[in-house]
């Protein structure tokens, strides 16, 4: 049996979210709070196994009662909102999975279920989000500093490197700080070995 | 350039980056070159560069030809 609390300001959602889940086989609905502020004290006083978090909710929103608690608790996140805004304030404040309202039952059973194990449940639009956010966060290294890395990955040094490219050894080096900054490393060996790593860099094929 | 520095080859090359933006001059002439107090040139495109808060390299060894890099706040 799987013990839910529902928190949700509009009285049809919880309603309907009781009804779904009070009707299913696996599931108990423990509680219902109608903002996070009752959320949170629901939570911790009843230990539920999922909570079903609404975001936008009057007094305390949603993100504010996640982050108050997680990690312990196992969140879901339950909302009309996909905007980025959104998303990913609630993914850092520990929410388990992040679900739109526009579900349907089984997907919700599914998610309450899997979120219950501790594991990630996020709707395939808010994935996305997710993922596009990850990937922002990635240095992208330009086309002439890839060149001028792979250069310094075969032992070349500034002066041949900019004899090669035919610029000044002064623009070289401006291109290493840059590498340096972006990769987050000090000197030309780290940035050789974060560059492969990240497969920025490839291994010449034989 | 081609006639003071007995060059055969001469390189212009634009970088753009995320804060600057470098401009080289590359040739394979004699080298030696270097700023004069006084002069027209490189002295003078030294400071107008300066101006606009930015740094003008010159690398000219005899026989290396000679690269003058002048870069600018993007």
């Amino acid at each position: 049996m799987i013990r839910v609390l529902i928190a949700d300001d509009h009285p049809v959602v919880r309603d309907g979210l009781s009804g779904i889940f009070g009707g299913a086989e696996d599931f108990e609905v423990v509680g219902l709070a109608s903002d996070g502020e009752e959320a949170v004290e629901l939570a911790r006083r009843l230990k539920p196994d999922v909570v079903l978090m609404d975001l936008r909710m009057p007094n305390m929103d949603g993100v504010t009662a996640i982050r108050q608690l997680a990690p312990a608790q196992r969140i879901l996140v339950l909302t009309t909102f996909d905007a980025d805004t959104d998303v990913l304030p609630a993914i850092e404040a520990g929410a388990t999975g992040y679900l739109l309202k526009d579900a349907p039952r089984s997907e919700l059973y599914r998610a309450v279920r899997a979120a219950a194990r501790g594991e990630a449940v996020l709707s395939p639009p808010v994935a996305t989000r997710v993922l596009r956010a990850a990937r922002s966060d990635e240095p992208s290294l330009s086309a002439r500093e890839i060149e001028i890395l792979e250069l310094v990955a075969r032992g070349t040094t500034n002066r041949e490197a900019a004899e090669r490219l035919f610029i000044s050894e002064a623009t070289v080096k401006t291109h290493l700080i840059h590498i340096y900054t972006k990769l987050g490393v000090p000197d030309r060996a780290s940035a050789v070995a974060a560059a492969y790593d990240r497969g920025l860099l490839k291994p010449r094929s034989a | 350039m081609a006639k003071h520095a007995s060059a055969s080859r001469v390189g212009l090359t634009l970088s753009y980056m995320e804060d600057q933006v470098t401009l080289d001059v590359r040739d394979d002439g004699v080298g030696g070159a270097a700023a004069r107090p006084g002069g027209f040139g490189l002295t003078s495109m030294s400071e107008r560069i300066a101006g606009l808060h930015g740094a003008l390299a010159i690398e000219s060894e005899p026989g290396a030809g000679t690269a003058v890099s002048a870069s600018v706040p993007a």
